[in-house]
């Protein structure tokens, strides 16, 4: 379980994550919701210390780790922090040099010291389940972008992290190529991976995920069961929310069959 | 053209090409092998955090940049010997070179660098890779694409300026040319001879510019 306690960051004395409390249970998938400007990006970011903490504490199961401006962390401990989390951007952000299985072996080869056959093997495998097997030999440049966020997918998870963080996977995408990496997400989410998904699309977090963090102005509103989240939300700020989506469940169809 | 004309030209072309083959031609190599070097080390200290190495590179770049390259180059082979420092004249226009090569160069390696979107550095960090595996395996070989058509470019001018060295006692290609046309006072001929040689060296760096730029895009869409 990742067990997030009191965790703040500011941006130049501008509070953007107010004192978040919040856990994700492990083999579990968790949506983010919020208005633009929420806060979202920053607290996935924050996991991933791409950001740093400004103070609070992530637990991932039993390893703690405090925030404190005046105890920054070691650059060891910031990296072996980071390697529990795989991260997933909205701008698929894959290495353009490198062709689709080199993006994918790159992190198993060169941080985790793997074997080149058994990583090449590792990323093949992966490709597989992606479906993007036959793409293997290709640069970033000759994908479609739904097939570069499926690359993504793979080299995220080719890293074995604890847990998958998704920033707006889909947002950059057409509809039409949205579906093929929403499937994917799906299938990892059937398969207990543990992840956290950033979306702005409430259809798939209601079909995806088992738990609902609603977040407004840098605060978390409500953390509810996917279920409860949307049928019957505790907070009159959500209900604000998900109102302005239209009644969900009757008016919108199915995102994936 | 007459026929002492026709003579003249071809007679200066041997001298002319071993010139270029045996002084001009690995004068431009050597000092662009070690500029490139002085230029990639010169643009990670201005973009490491440490600020002895950051403003030590500035200056560098600030002094060779802002000062003709005659001009040093006169100061290291005519000016050093009164402190006791006295080079050989292929050394000095070696040391002169380089030194060019690798202020300019590292202005070309320091902004391809910083093109390489912060993204690529995020996408390393994410799967846990360290500043010098990142910027070694990530953004080194993207900035190499980007660095390759100026530093082709100062490569190019390098071939030109090592004519410089005729007046450190050099005798490369230009040196050779001064020595024909004043024995048989026809200069206006055997420049444009002269200058037809660098116009083939350069011509064959261009083609190899392609052919770089060719491998790079390979990836690129
Ligand atoms: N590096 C930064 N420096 C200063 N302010 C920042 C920085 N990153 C984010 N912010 C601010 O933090 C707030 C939250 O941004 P964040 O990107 O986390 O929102 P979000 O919920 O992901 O929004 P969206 O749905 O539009 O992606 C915004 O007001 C943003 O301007
Ligand atoms: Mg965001």
């Amino acid at each position: 379980m990742i067990d997030v306690k009191q965790l703040v960051k500011s941006f130049n004395d501008k509070v953007i994550l107010d004192n978040i409390s919040v856990q994700f249970p492990t083999g579990k998938t968790t949506a983010i919701l919020g208005p633009s400007g929420s806060g979202k990006t920053t607290l996935l970011r924050c996991l991933n210390v791409l950001e740093m903490p400004t103070s609070g504490q992530i637990s991932f199961d039993d390893t703690v780790y405090h925030f404190d401006p005046k105890q920054p962390l070691s650059k060891q401990t910031i990296l072996n922090l980071r390697r529990k989390s795989g991260m997933v951007f909205q701008s698929f952000n894959l290495f353009p040099h490198m062709t689709v299985e080199q993006n994918i072996t790159e992190g198993p080869i060169i941080v985790k010291k793997m074997d080149k056959q058994l990583a090449l093997q590792q990323a093949h495998s992966l490709l597989a389940k992606v479906g993007l097997l036959e793409h293997a030999p290709k640069y970033p440049h000759q994908l479609s972008g739904g097939q570069k966020q499926r690359v993504a997918i793979a080299r995220a998870l080719a890293m074995e992290p604890s847990v998958l963080l998704f920033d707006e996977p889909t947002s950059a995408l057409d509809p039409e190529l949205e579906l093929e990496v929403l499937k994917v997400i799906q299938s990892l989410s059937h398969e207990h991976n543990t992840m956290i998904i950033v979306t702005h699309n409430l259809e798939f977090a209601r079909q995806v995920a088992d738990q609902v963090v609603f977040i407004d102005a840098g605060k978390i509103i409500e953390t509810n069961t996917t279920q409860q989240f949307f049928s019957a939300p505790k907070e009159e700020r959500t209900r604000e929310f998900l109102g302005r989506f239209g009644q969900l469940g009757v008016s919108m169809v199915s995102v994936i069959e | 053209m007459d026929d002492r004309l026709v003579d003249i030209l071809t007679n200066a072309l041997i001298p002319f090409a071993l010139a270029a083959i045996e002084v001009t031609i690995p004068l431009a190599i050597i000092s662009f092998i070690l500029g490139l070097l002085l230029a990639f080390f010169t643009a990670l200290a201005r973009l490491s955090a440490n600020p002895f190495a950051k403003r030590g590179a500035q200056f560098y770049v600030w002094i060779i940049r802002g000062t003709p390259l005659l001009v040093q180059l006169f100061i290291i082979f005519y000016g050093l010997p009164s402190l006791g420092i006295t080079l050989n004249a292929y050394v000095a226009a070696i040391i002169a070179f380089s030194l060019s090569v690798g202020a300019y160069g590292s202005e070309i390696i320091r902004s391809a660098i910083e093109s390489i979107p912060k993204e690529q550095w995020e996408a390393g960090e994410t799967i846990g890779m360290t500043y010098a595996q990142i910027m070694r395996r990530i953004i080194l070989p993207q900035a190499a694409r980007v660095s390759t058509p100026p530093l082709f470019s100062t490569f190019i001018s390098l071939v030109k300026d090592t004519s410089l060295a005729a007046t450190v006692t050099v005798v490369e290609l230009f040196r050779r040319a001064q020595q024909e046309a004043a024995t048989t006072y026809e200069p206006l001929w055997l420049y444009i001879e002269a200058a037809l040689i660098y116009l083939l060296i350069c011509t064959v760096l261009s083609y190899y510019q392609r052919k770089t730029e060719n491998y790079f895009n390979r990836f690129h869409a």
